[in-house]
């Protein structure tokens, strides 16, 4: 069930949440517990039950090795486990690529595998990989599979994300006031989830529909023209974030309305003004897990190796080329080349994990010679929008592989970008002016005054000048998390004065619950009024 | 070792790391103090503390420190336990 479709807003959430309330005010948390996994599990296999025992069966599989490895923690059950995970998800998702790749590369004549992807599969492995790591190192314990299953079945979070720890879900479900309705956290819950689905059928989705300018030609490898691959990918870099995080807004006000708070997945990404900050920003989830349980492993043996040979280690009052190669450089080509394969099987997704490992070690490489060679100008408000800018962008040519279906359409976007294209302009007249007749740049320019173009550049002015969601729902409930707030504004020391009014964060006022009000009506008018498309984040 | 002196061989530490030979460590001081703090650098601390306090950290305990304050206290419960 899709969270923008009509059978989820009207049917759905309504009946799963006046139960679990009455339940729950019956002073029954474990029924009221009980109640949300059958709920979950109906939500998914509403999709296709038949993807539903794999499921179950790794439920099964990972409560029993958690288990076993809280009271003999050992590595090779450990490995074991995780092993018995990544077999699942390297056949499912994985199986047929590798077979192909070995045919093309060796021109061996294995049979390639047709595995239709189980929904979630990446999203639930990673969760509970996640779960046995943590449980060997006696971070977290589980004796209840009941409360196991919701923590994997939740089903806010079990499509896609955020990929939530153990622990901080555990706290969370073993609290009786969980299963208490608070009207605060339904207000909230019920902001985000609003403000979440205006974004995904008002923004994204339009959005969605530029795309083919610069994408639909490269699908045949015919490059578009200069104006068509960027205006292009600039609508997908902005539909794929309007849509994930308009997704993880959803997901985390669904979980606010049933008492669970779940962690923020986006703080301002296009804000970032360098890709290490982007990569703090944007599917903060995925970056906590790839952080904690890949590149930080990674980095400290290999630290930890050159401490005991007596080699020299990364200095930053002296850098040097080896240490910076080993301990920085190496771990985090293997981190993002890994996060890009994760995404998806296929040799775009590679080198899309690739090319922002490029980057942030490029990121860090001038961080650590621009001071040596005297290149850290300190450009002021100057500096730092042309770091958004330059980042955005970067980012841009980095989604276009993201999109792409193959690696050669993506490089026929890119040729197009730089100026090869061979495609005439998508569109035979743009305001009354035949494109032809214009330049590259008047072409973009064109495109950016036409009606696509005013979409295109709301989008820009939302996530360059608006709070995040989780700062505007913050207030009510908690002290907001530092890293939400300092770019909360924009582009830095935007209208503080005003931020400080409190204008733009949620009050329990008249004048924003109608505000929250309007936007989930037409929001809801929408939803109910067109085929809901799927999100983006679905098909890994 | 008392409290004092971990606070003294961190400010090293993280003059170090952070080049800055005027960073003082207080309880309170957190990655969102400090532009550089990124995984990496955070990683160095860890592994340039395994060396100075001689302890070693598990990647989750890495992970769940908020400030330099729950930092000390981590090393100091390691080396009462060591």
């Amino acid at each position: 069930m899709l969270f923008n479709s009509p059978e989820f807003l009207l049917g759905f959430l309504p009946v799963v949440l006046v139960g679990f309330f009455l339940i729950g005010a019956l002073g029954r948390p474990s029924l009221a517990a009980g109640w949300l996994i059958l709920a979950s599990l109906f939500f998914y296999g509403w999709w296709r039950i038949d993807f539903m025992p794999l499921l179950l069966a790794s439920i099964l599989f990972n409560f029993s090795v958690g288990r076993t490895l809280a009271r003999w923690p050992t590595h090779w059950l450990l490995a074991f486990g995780i092993a018995g995970n990544l077999a699942a998800l390297g056949w499912f998702k994985y199986a047929g690529f590798l077979a192909q790749a070995v045919n093309d590369l060796a021109g061996a004549g294995l049979p390639v595998p047709q595995v239709v992807l189980p929904l979630a599969i990446s999203f639930y492995t990673f969760q509970q990989i996640a779960y046995l790591v943590d449980a060997q190192a006696g971070e977290t314990r589980e004796t209840s599979l009941a409360r196991y299953a919701l923590f994997v079945v939740f089903f806010p979070q079990l499509i896609a994300g955020p990929i939530v720890h153990h622990k901080e879900m555990l706290s969370q479900f073993e609290k009786p006031e969980t299963y208490r309705p608070r009207l605060d956290n339904l207000v909230l819950g019920l902001t985000a989830f609003s403000i979440g689905l205006f974004k995904k059928v008002f923004i994204a989705d339009p959005l969605g529909s530029q795309t083919p300018l610069a994408f639909g030609p490269a699908l045949d490898g015919v490059a578009p023209g200069f104006a068509d691959a960027w205006f292009g990918s600039i609508a997908f870099a902005l539909q794929l974030y309007f849509d994930f995080s308009g997704y993880s807004d959803m997901a985390i006000g669904l979980g606010l309305m049933f008492g669970i708070r779940l962690p923020v997945n986006f703080a301002s990404p296009y804000k970032s003004a360098s890709i290490i900050e982007f990569w703090t920003r944007w599917h903060m989830t995925l970056t906590r897990f790839l952080t904690a349980y890949l590149y930080t492993p990674l980095v400290m043996a290999a630290m930890r190796r050159r401490q005991r040979l007596g080699l020299p280690m990364l200095k930053r009052s002296m850098p040097a080329v080896a240490p910076f190669f080993w301990l920085l450089a190496v771990p985090t080509l293997i981190t993002m080349g890994l996060a890009g394969i994760w995404h998806g099987a296929g040799w775009q997704f590679l080198v899309f994990g690739l090319l922002h490992g490029v980057l942030l070690v490029a990121n860090h490489a001038w961080r650590y010679a621009g001071r040596r060679i005297g290149l850290d100008w300190d450009l002021g408000w100057a500096g730092h929008a042309a770091g958004v800018v330059v980042t955005f962008l970067a980012v841009t040519v980095t989604f276009v592989f993201f999109k792409a279906v193959s690696l050669e359409q993506a490089m026929s976007v890119v040729q197009g970008m730089v100026g090869l294209g061979e495609a005439g302009p998508a569109t035979p007249r743009l305001g009354g002016v035949d494109p032809a007749t214009l330049g590259p740049i008047e072409q973009l320019l064109s495109r950016l005054a036409s009606l696509p173009g005013v979409l295109v550049l709301t989008g820009l002015a939302i996530v360059w000048l608006l709070p995040n969601t989780p700062y505007y729902i913050s207030t009510l409930a908690e002290p907001v998390q530092s890293r939400i707030e300092t770019t909360a504004t924009g582009i830095r020391g935007w209208v503080t004065a005003l931020r400080r009014s409190s204008l733009l964060r949620a009050q329990p006022s008249v004048l924003q619950g109608a505000a929250v009000g309007i936007l989930l009506s037409l929001a809801l008018l929408r939803a109910l009024s067109v085929a809901p498309s799927e999100f983006l984040y679905f098909t890994f | 070792m008392n409290e004092q002196e971990v606070y003294q061989a961190l400010n090293e530490i993280f003059r170090e790391v952070f080049d800055d030979p005027t960073m003082e460590v207080t309880p309170d001081l957190s990655a969102d103090d400090v532009a550089e703090w990124d995984s990496f650098n955070h990683i160095n601390i860890i592994v340039a503390s395994e060396q100075r306090f001689g302890v070693k950290f598990h990647t989750a305990e890495i992970e769940s420190l908020r400030n330099a304050g729950e930092f000390v206290a981590l090393i100091t419960r390691k080396r009462l336990a060591a």
